[in-house]
This record gives C-alpha cells, sequence and structure tokens, in this order.
C-alpha cells in the first residue's frame, strides 16, 4: 500500500465500513491503522524455515536506529528510532541510556503518531479572520517563511521605536535546554523585555523549588539516590504515575521492592492512586494538610530522640530534652548542619502532636507514629513530594516540613537520601551575548519596568514566574497592556486556572504560536510559526534531576522534517537577525540552532563521557553525554568531596555552603533566612507574626470554589505533554479508565453519590463559583468521602480530531486563580466543588 | 527443544500499561482490538482498598490450532518452540471467504480467554504471536522488553540457565485459570483468582465474524474498548 493511500485512509479514520472489510478481507497482509508506519517487522529476517508461518513475510528493507530523546514528559529518556524506507515505525528506550535503560513507559510509543499526525500545520500561516472565538474558525492562510518572520520583526521593531519594548512577552512551558530557552533568554535580554520569557513554572511545580531553596539554598528539584533507600515517604508524589521520570521511577519501584531486605513505601495521598494502592502503607488525608503530617513526623523523631545526632547535632548533656508542649533554651544544644532546630520546636514543633496532626489530616494518630518511627529508623529514607502537597495555597510552608524530615534524619546528600542534579560542562557560544547589549537594552532594566505577571515585585516577591496571572493583569491593563505575545510549547488558554480569561485576554493581543498542531492557542493565534515535532529537531536536552551526575541527551532528526516547519530556535535566531543593529548582530554571530549545539559539545572536549562522548559527532551517534558519579557525598555529618577515586577529600563549612547547603547560615535552616528577609509580605498574607515566618509550619490552606466537596485534579500515566489528548493510541488505552469515548469521569465515593442520588455512569454538573463542566460519575471506593477527583488534560475544544468531542470536563475552567503567595504556584488542588446530577 | 514462556510476576506489576502500548506500536494492532493488555479490579473498602492486576495475553495452549485443524486447513499451527502463529497464505489462498470465516470463528471459539481475535480492519485473524519476528533475532517480545517493572520475564523454559527457569524454580507459578487452556505456554506468580473470572477472560479483544457483519465493530472501535 502506498504511503500516500494509507494517509487518506487514516484521515478517514473510523468507524471502518463493511464494505472496507470485504474489500480487505482478501488480502494477506494486515496494514495496520497505528502509525504511518509501513508494515515491517524490526530489522529482522526471519529464518527460512519458519518463513512461512511468520505473520509478516514481506521483504523486509534496511531499518535504520536513531538515537533521540522522548518528548512525552520532561524525563528526558533516551530512545530508539526505528526508521525504514524513511518511515518512523518503531520507538524503544536506548539501551545504553541511564535513565531509559532500553525501556520506555506507555507514553515513549507515542512518538509516530505525533509525528504523522494527518493535524499538523504544514507551513507558516497568518489568521484572515479578525474575528476571535472558540467557534470562530482563524480562516488561516499559508504564507512563507519570510512574510512571518518580517512580520514578527516589524512589529518587535514597532514597539521598540516606540520604547514600549515589554508590551511583548513570550511564554514558554517545557523548555528543554540551551538552544531552546537559553535562545530566548538572550534574546529578551538584547531585545530589552522584563516578559521574555514567562516560564509555566507557577503552573507546574514551582512549590518544592521554593521550599527547598527557603530550607537549603537550592532553588531546585532533588535528585534521589533510589538504589540504596530503604524507605520513601512520599507525600503525593505520584510516582508510578507521573513523577518524572516515570519510566526511571517505575523502574526503580520494582528495583526496591526486590531487594533484600525490601524496601518500603508510605505513600501519603487524599485518595487510594496507584501508588498508593501498590505502597505498603498510605496514609489518606484531608487535602492540603500535608505539612500538618510531616510535622508531627517530626515532633514524634524529635520526642523520640530518632534523628540523625551527627548530620543534626545534640544536646550538649547527650540527654533528649524534647519533650511535648514544653520549650527548651536553646543553649543547651550543638547544631551541626541544621540550623534553628531548637527555635522552631518552640515556636511550632513543640504541641505538633500525632493526636493534633490526626484531627486535622483525618489519619489516626498511631499511624502517624509508626511512620515516623518506619521512616526515622529504616533509613536511608527519603521524604519526597511535588505537586501533591504543594498546589494549596500554603504550598511553601508545607514543602518545607516535608523537606526538614530529610535533614533530622540525615538523608542530605547521603548514601540512600538525595541531592541535586549536575549541570553538564557546556562550551561557550561563538558570541557573548553581554557584548552586543544596545543603549536600548542596556537602559531597560533601569527603567523599573516591572513584568506583566508581577513575579518578583512586591506583589510577588519571593515568585520566579506567574504565568497564570498574565491574562487577568492584560485585561485590567495593571502593570499594562500586552501588545504580542508569543507562546511556545505552552497552552494557558486552557491548562491555566480560570482559563477562561485567557479566552477574553488574547482576543485584542496579536498572538503567535509555535505549536506544530492545532491547539486552543492557534484558534487565538494571529500568526502561526510551527515548530518541528521532536522527531524532526536538533535539541539539547540536559536532564531534570534525577540520579545526580551530569547527563544530557542531544535530540537529532531522525527524518527530514515533513512539511515547511522550523525549529523554535532558528525561528528565535531569525527574528533576531531581522531587528538588526546590535541584536542582529549577535544573533548573525550565532548563525544557527545546531551551530549553537556544536559550540556547546567542545565542553565535551576536556570531559568526554563515560559512553567515549567528546565532540558533537559522538554526542549525536550516541544520543546523550554523561559522566558518573555524583561529585559529593555527606557521611555521618561529614561533607566529602570526589577526588577522581572516591569521596576522599574532606570539604570545609564554606565549601559546603558554596557547592551543597546554599543558604545565607550554610547550613539547612529551619528557620528559612529567605522566609525572613520577606517577613512583612508572608506575615501579611498569612496572618502569622513576623517571627514565625521562618519556620515550615501548619497554616490551614483557604479552600476556593466554594462546595462542599474537594476537588481534586491529578496527571495520569497516560498524560503524553501537551498531545496526549489527540493521540489515538493514548486515548484507546486512557479513555476506558477515565470516561470512555464521549466522556470523563469523576471519582466518587459510592456512599457521596447515593447520597445525591447518582448512579455509576450517571451525568453531572461539577459546579464552582467560576462556572460549571459536565463529566460522568465513576464509583471509587478508594476515594474519600468528601473527595471527588478529576483528570486533567479532558475537555479540549480544539487540538485535533481524536481530542474533540469528548464532553466539557476541562477542571481549570472552573477553579479559580488562587496561588500560594510564597512560590508563586497555582492551587489546583485546593477547589471545592458542588456535584449535581444532570 | 525450546520451550519460549512468560513469567507474569502479578505482584510486580503496577499496571501501566507500558506493554500493552509497546505490542500496539510493534505490531501494528488496530484501535479496538489488543493482544495483550492489563486488566484490573479494585477490591476492598475505604480505605482498605487494593487493585489487582492481570497481564491478559494468549497463553499459546493450542486449543485453536486444533480447532483451525478441525473445521478448515489447519492454518493455525505451533511452531517446534511453542508459539502458536497463523499461516494467512494457507488460510486464504482458493478459499471462499465463508470457508476462511469459518476456519477463523471456530479459533476464535475454541479460546477460552478471547485472545484469538479478528483485525477489525483486514478481518484477518489477530493474536499474540510472541513478537515471534523478535524473538527470530535473539530478540525479547515488545512488551516484556518494556516492563518497567520487570512484571514480563520471558524466554525458553527448557534451559535451565535461562532467567523464565530460574523464576519459575524459585516462586510457584501456575497458568491462569480456567484450566481450558489445554498446553499453556504463559504462566503466573501469584496471580488473584477471582481476577480471572470469566469475564475478566472475555474482553475487549474477541472480534467476530457475527460482529464484522451486524456492525458491531463500529461500535467496538468507537467506543475505543471504553465501557
Amino acid at each position: 500500500m502506498s504511503s500516500s493511500n494509507k494517509d487518506k485512509k487514516r484521515e478517514k479514520g473510523f468507524p471502518v465500513s463493511r464494505r472496507r472489510f470485504l474489500q480487505v478481507s482478501g488480502g494477506v497482509a494486515a496494514a495496520g491503522l497505528l502509525g504511518a508506519a509501513a508494515k515491517k517487522g524490526v530489522a529482522s529476517t526471519p529464518p527460512a524455515s519458519e518463513k512461512k508461518l511468520l505473520p509478516v513475510n514481506l521483504p523486509i528493507p534496511e531499518t535504520i536506529i536513531k538515537k533521540s530523546v522522548c518528548h512525552q514528559c520532561p524525563g528526558r529518556c533516551g530512545i530508539d528510532v526505528y526508521v525504514t524506507d524513511g518511515k518512523v515505525h518503531r520507538i524503544f528506550g536506548n539501551p545504553d541510556h541511564p535513565i531509559a535503560n532500553g525501556k520506555l513507559c506507555p507514553k515513549g510509543y507515542f512518538g509516530a503518531q505525533i509525528l504523522y499526525d494527518p493535524d499538523r500545520f504544514k507551513s507558516p500561516m497568518k489568521r484572515t479572520n479578525p474575528k476571535k472565538g472558540r467557534n470562530e474558525d482563524p480562516k488561516f492562510v499559508p504564507i512563507t517563511w519570510d512574510e512571518a518572520l518580517d512580520t514578527i520583526a516589524k512589529r518587535l521593531k514597532g514597539l521598540r521605536g516606540k520604547g514600549e519594548s515589554h508590551r511583548f512577552a513570550l511564554c514558554f512551558g517545557r523548555g528543554w535546554g540551551a538552544s531552546d530557552v537559553g535562545t530566548i533568554e538572550t534574546f529578551g535580554k538584547l531585545y530589552g523585555s522584563p516578559n521574555i520569557p514567562i516560564g509555566h513554572a507557577s503552573m507546574c511545580s514551582e512549590g518544592s523549588k521554593r521550599a527547598k531553596r527557603a530550607t537549603d539554598g537550592n532553588d531546585s528539584y532533588s535528585a534521589y539516590d533510589y538504589d540504596n533507600a530503604n524507605y520513601i515517604l512520599s507525600f503525593g508524589a505520584g510516582l508510578l504515575e507521573a513523577f518524572r521520570p516515570l519510566n526511571y521511577v517505575i523502574q526503580k519501584w520494582g528495583k526496591l521492592r526486590d531487594k533484600s531486605p525490601r524496601a518500603r513505601i508510605t505513600q501519603v495521598d487524599v485518595r487510594k492512586s496507584t501508588t498508593a494502592i501498590a505502597a505498603d502503607r498510605s496514609l489518606i488525608i484531608k487535602p492540603g494538610t500535608d505539612g500538618a503530617l510531616a510535622l508531627a513526623i517530626s515532633h514524634v523523631i524529635l520526642t523520640e530522640g530518632l534523628w540523625n545526632k551527627k548530620f543534626v547535632g545534640d544536646f550538649k548533656d547527650k540527654t533528649n530534652k524534647f519533650k511535648t508542649g514544653e520549650t527548651i533554651d536553646a543553649k543547651q544544644f550543638t547544631e551541626k548542619w541544621v540550623s534553628g532546630l531548637i527555635e522552631w520546636w518552640n515556636a511550632e514543633l513543640k504541641d505538633r502532636t500525632p493526636k493534633w496532626a490526626a484531627e486535622v489530616c483525618r489519619v489516626s494518630a498511631d499511624d502517624i507514629t509508626i511512620a515516623a518511627r518506619e521512616f526515622a529508623t529504616g533509613g536511608p529514607s527519603i521524604a519526597l513530594m511535588e505537586r501533591g502537597a504543594t498546589t494549596y495555597p500554603n504550598g511553601v510552608y508545607n514543602g518545607m516540613a516535608i523537606h526538614s524530615l530529610n535533614a533530622l534524619v540525615g538523608s542530605m546528600f547521603a548514601k540512600g537520601g538525595l541531592m541535586y542534579q549536575m549541570k553538564p560542562p557546556y562550551g561557550p557560544l561563538p558570541a557573548n551575548a553581554d557584548d552586543y547589549m544596545d543603549d536600548y537594552a542596556k537602559a531597560i532594566g533601569g527603567k523599573g519596568i516591572p513584568r506583566v505577571d508581577m513575579a518578583g515585585t512586591s506583589e510577588w516577591p519571593l515568585a520566579g514566574t506567574m504565568l497564570q496571572e498574565v491574562a487577568k493583569n492584560h485585561l485590567a491593563g495593571k502593570p499594562y497592556k500586552l501588545d504580542t505575545v508569543m507562546f511556545y510549547l505552552t497552552n494557558p488558554i486552557f491548562s491555566a486556572p480560570d482559563c477562561k480569561k485567557w479566552e477574553e485576554a488574547l482576543k485584542d493581543i496579536f498572538v503567535i504560536d509555535t505549536s506544530p498542531f492545532p491547539g486552543e492557542t492557534a484558534i487565538y493565534a494571529d500568526l502561526v510559526v510551527p515548530d518541528h515535532t521532536y522527531l524532526e529537531r536538533y535539541q539539547d536536552t540536559p536532564i531534570y534531576p534525577t540520579y545526580g551526575y551530569p547527563t544530557t541527551n542531544l535530540r537529532t532528526p531522525v527524518i527530514p522534517p515533513l512539511y515547511d516547519t522550523k525549529y523554535i530556535g532558528d525561528t528565535i535566531i531569525e527574528i533576531g537577525k531581522r531587528l538588526g543593529g546590535k541584536t542582529g548582530e549577535y544573533f548573525n554571530a550565532i548563525k544557527d540552532s545546531v551551530n549553537v549545539l556544536k559550540h556547546l559539545a567542545k565542553g565535551f572536549e576536556k570531559e568526554p563521557g563515560d559512553n567515549g562522548v567528546k565532540d558533537f559527532k559522538g554526542w549525536e551517534e550516541k544520543g546523550f553525554w554523561a559522566k558518573k558519579p555524583y561529585h559529593w557525598k555527606q557521611i555521618e555529618g561529614e561533607f566529602y568531596e570526589w577526588d577522581g577515586k572516591d569521596y576522599n577529600k574532606k570539604m570545609t563549612q564554606a565549601e559546603v555552603k558554596e557547592r551543597l547547603l546554599k543558604t545565607p547560615s550554610g547550613k539547612f535552616e529551619v528557620k528559612s533566612n529567605l522566609l525572613i528577609q520577606h517577613a512583612g509580605y508572608i506575615s501579611k498574607k498569612y496572618g502569622i507574626t513576623a517571627d514565625r515566618v521562618g519556620f515550615p509550619q501548619w497554616v490551614a490552606p483557604k479552600y476556593t470554589g466554594g462546595g462542599d466537596l474537594h476537588l481534586i485534579v491529578p496527571k495520569y500515566a497516560f498524560h503524553a505533554e501537551g498531545r496526549g489528548a489527540n493521540l489515538p493510541l493514548s486515548i484507546e488505552q486512557f479513555q476506558p479508565y477515565v470516561g470512555g469515548r464521549k466522556g470523563t469521569y469523576l471519582e466518587m465515593h459510592p456512599k457521596t453519590a447515593m447520597a445525591r442520588k447518582i448512579n455509576e455512569e450517571d451525568k453531572v454538573k461539577i459546579s464552582t463559583s467560576l462556572g460549571s463542566i459536565e463529566a460522568k460519575v465513576r464509583f471509587y471506593e478508594g476515594c474519600q468521602e468528601d473527595v471527588v477527583v478529576l483528570p486533567f488534560e479532558f475537555g479540549h475544544w480544539a487540538m485535533g480530531r481524536w481530542a474533540k468531542g469528548r464532553g466539557s470536563s476541562n477542571s481549570n475552567e472552573i477553579i479559580e486563580n488562587v496561588s500560594d503567595p510564597i512560590s508563586g504556584l497555582a492551587s489546583y488542588n485546593a477547589s471545592l466543588c458542588k456535584v449535581e446530577k444532570i | 527443544m525450546a520451550r519460549m514462556t512468560f513469567v507474569m510476576d502479578a505482584r510486580r506489576c503496577i499496571g501501566c500499561q507500558a506493554c500493552t502500548v509497546a505490542c500496539k506500536a510493534e505490531n501494528d494492532v488496530p484501535l479496538g482490538v489488543w493482544r495483550t493488555q492489563i486488566r484490573s479490579k479494585e477490591v476492598g473498602k475505604y480505605p482498605s482498598v487494593r487493585r489487582h492486576f492481570y497481564q491478559w495475553i494468549c497463553a499459546q495452549c493450542g486449543n485453536c490450532v486444533e480447532a483451525s485443524q478441525n473445521n478448515g486447513v489447519g492454518a493455525v499451527s505451533r511452531r517446534a518452540d511453542g508459539i502458536v502463529l497463523v499461516d494467512y497464505e494457507k488460510l486464504t489462498k482458493g478459499r471462499t471467504k465463508k470457508q476462511i470465516d469459518t476456519e477463523i470463528d471456530a479459533a476464535i471459539e475454541a479460546c477460552p480467554i478471547g485472545a484469538f481475535s479478528r483485525n477489525p480492519v483486514t478481518g484477518m485473524p489477530e493474536k499474540c504471536t510472541q513478537c515471534a519476528h523478535r524473538v527470530d533475532k535473539g530478540l525479547v517480545p515488545a512488551c516484556a522488553q518494556t516492563c518497567l517493572g520487570r512484571a514480563r520475564i520471558y524466554g525458553d523454559a527448557s534451559d535451565p540457565k535461562s532467567e523464565v527457569s530460574q523464576v519459575l524454580g524459585r516462586n510457584s507459578a501456575r497458568p491462569a485459570p480456567p484450566n481450558d487452556c489445554s498446553d499453556p505456554y504463559v504462566f503466573y506468580i501469584e496471580l488473584e483468582g477471582s481476577l480471572v473470572d470469566r469475564g475478566a477472560l472475555e474482553g475487549f479483544a474477541q472480534v467476530k465474524t457475527s460482529d464484522l457483519n451486524s456492525g458491531k465493530i463500529d461500535q467496538v472501535v468507537n467506543s475505543l474498548g471504553g465501557k
């Protein structure tokens, strides 16, 4: 079957008519519908004797295996892409890659469907219908790249001419590395806009980063030594559903369960999630109370004398004076690597008993005590969290309470504990951006123009980015109205809390979308400059915090781009060139994104990877550069540095402060200097006294929405990044679990449903103060009676033919835009709702 | 003589469905039918809810082989290493549609677990081949290759050194009930018996000629196997 016929058939889609069946039933070859893959085996020729029994006995042309990097989550698994006759037909994990280990999670296999998606944008396009709306056809017409880039450059020059360069914003979601976000950041600096870029971290998992910065000085996610851990205490982390890298974490989960002695896992969650079900023990708590539980665990660890004395320090007379309800004189305690412990105890912990937490969290006090003892004595132990515990208005305090557990048991930088991720030794770029700043760009910083999202201003002093505020602020004209916004791998018009605001805001903004696919943003776009899909582009992807030692992958085009698309890095460089002046000079010197990557790779010359990669060519061939080991280790309360053979070099206090515990005190701060610097702001926001702001503490979360049931919106394992809603293979496996072809399930406890006269499969209206959405009900015994669960990602109104027509169940439409005042993380899980039968 | 065998360790499965997707991608299995799947069942009352997993897959038992011989030309046959495959040429060459359908339907009927079905696009038989094209190259099937928790172990049970043999030696493994599979090559460790009732066995993949003729297949495909 020729490829064009095949494409036609794909576009026709289902259903398959009986006539069609009759037409093809006489044929021998079973033509699959998945991917546009030619029906060929893996590069294998069957032995002659078995040949006639094989289901497929067509001649098998040569298959080339290309190395690249997955794009379905931020995990960055190395992949082997099988290309036969110029067609991608299989994707497997790269067996050499330290994250993938030859395996992939279910999302990894979707690649070919993204590449051959029949709805892809095939060239730059401009809008011809000036009216914007959900149901307005943009009436796109194809244009040339020259026209598209000139249009953008002209707009940007115009804004700069009026001194309004800040009215251009570039919002990005998944940034991968130096060749995309790195280029964008430099562009912002040279062009002169505080809004280039506005990242999406405040809608992702900024809370855990800020909790870590407040306590140990690292504004980062953590890397974990799962191999040597013996106890995992997970606070709402979807280890088997969404934690990154999912592939790696599930592999490690298998290992943890298999070794002797078997590692134990306790899952704290608000429902019986897949992870909670598979864990040894689960503590099902009231949403948003993770911090209270963590504080009570700390209370038990201290009162029972179970803390790691070599890391934390001890009482001078070696007798434990932590007694419930009693304050202690700080002079009696000698601190080692934890700063402010006695003050924390006196101000907060002394009353945070398991009995107290049992009431707040709704679990038994005995279970808390047992979890605390197991955690403190069954080590090495890790306490971990991401969105589950931090997407509440008290997120950072929850996170700090959780992360402090790692300090109390001495897991920081220890074997079987947690650490941070080392960065790859990239070489310098061909030009230094600082040398190309013109007077305008130099002056802009001094003009006091805030970011449009107000991140880093007195409104959100500790937030790095506040993407969810952009639409609201634009509509209010405060601090100013935007003129032009470009989007890269983010779709806040669907994914931001109170996302309908974006539909209003984008009406009078010139919108540039870079997505290769028609999503909701594109419906509002004035200009589309489509990116390559991930299997068509070069891109560096240094890994997320995973295991500590540095690793960076190279995404390579496994086939030439199918359509007239352009890599975002090159789109930015080309716009830069067209801006002229010093910016133009810089981007002419940079040349293109492959040139950027080649310069980055020069850094490997001095430090070849463990797999022998020492230049761009090797990087491309192997798909990654990685160099073991992680360089630092805390052993029994002392820090050591790798000297090339072992952790032999003992570190001074100053070295620890510079490299590992980067707080002002150089210690793990349970009295956070960072928060104390912002005491006025924080005490006002939470209504607590200024002397308390530095401590990890219990602050009751304010729930939004105004209903009687907690609305929890988790991510599931089939949620492929950004495109899962339109991938047939994903939807096919996912949909029966989350609601079938035409709807989405709302998980509900049978009792709760019965009380509302709701039966399984009934259609219901889920309402909050912002409005309502619809879903079908699925009874689930694992739900708390006042908790309902609706996975996000569903209810798309654009996105392609597969995403459409599955009901209006986008949870983001009814979740209020309320954020944690410290991190700025949107409180996605803090909403209450009402559920009624339709 | 090689005896290619799967051992499914239900203790290690968490139901991520990576195997399901890997199989579909590897074998171009159309939407609406499956060659393998993780089926799960929730048991217990809150908060003691547990989930059991069943790695549903063709047991290579040979029931369909017999049915195919008795009702046609024996297009379904067992290889020396135990893998049951369909010879499409033998099935179709010089035969009427009715003859072909009779043979396929007999095989579908003979399968106790619904693992022999029809490809809704071509109307041809659809069953697990244990990725014979990969096995012949010394690779393991796509599902076992990707299994993250190592809950699927594949190999030659007649080789005492193989991982499969060792796992079988260490654990008590049994075929999935019911015991209608005559000569199964797939074994389970700690499979929850109640899960593998008829309902769970007669799964999504069982597409029959009558379905194709009645138009029911449209529903199967459209609903994507959903409830």
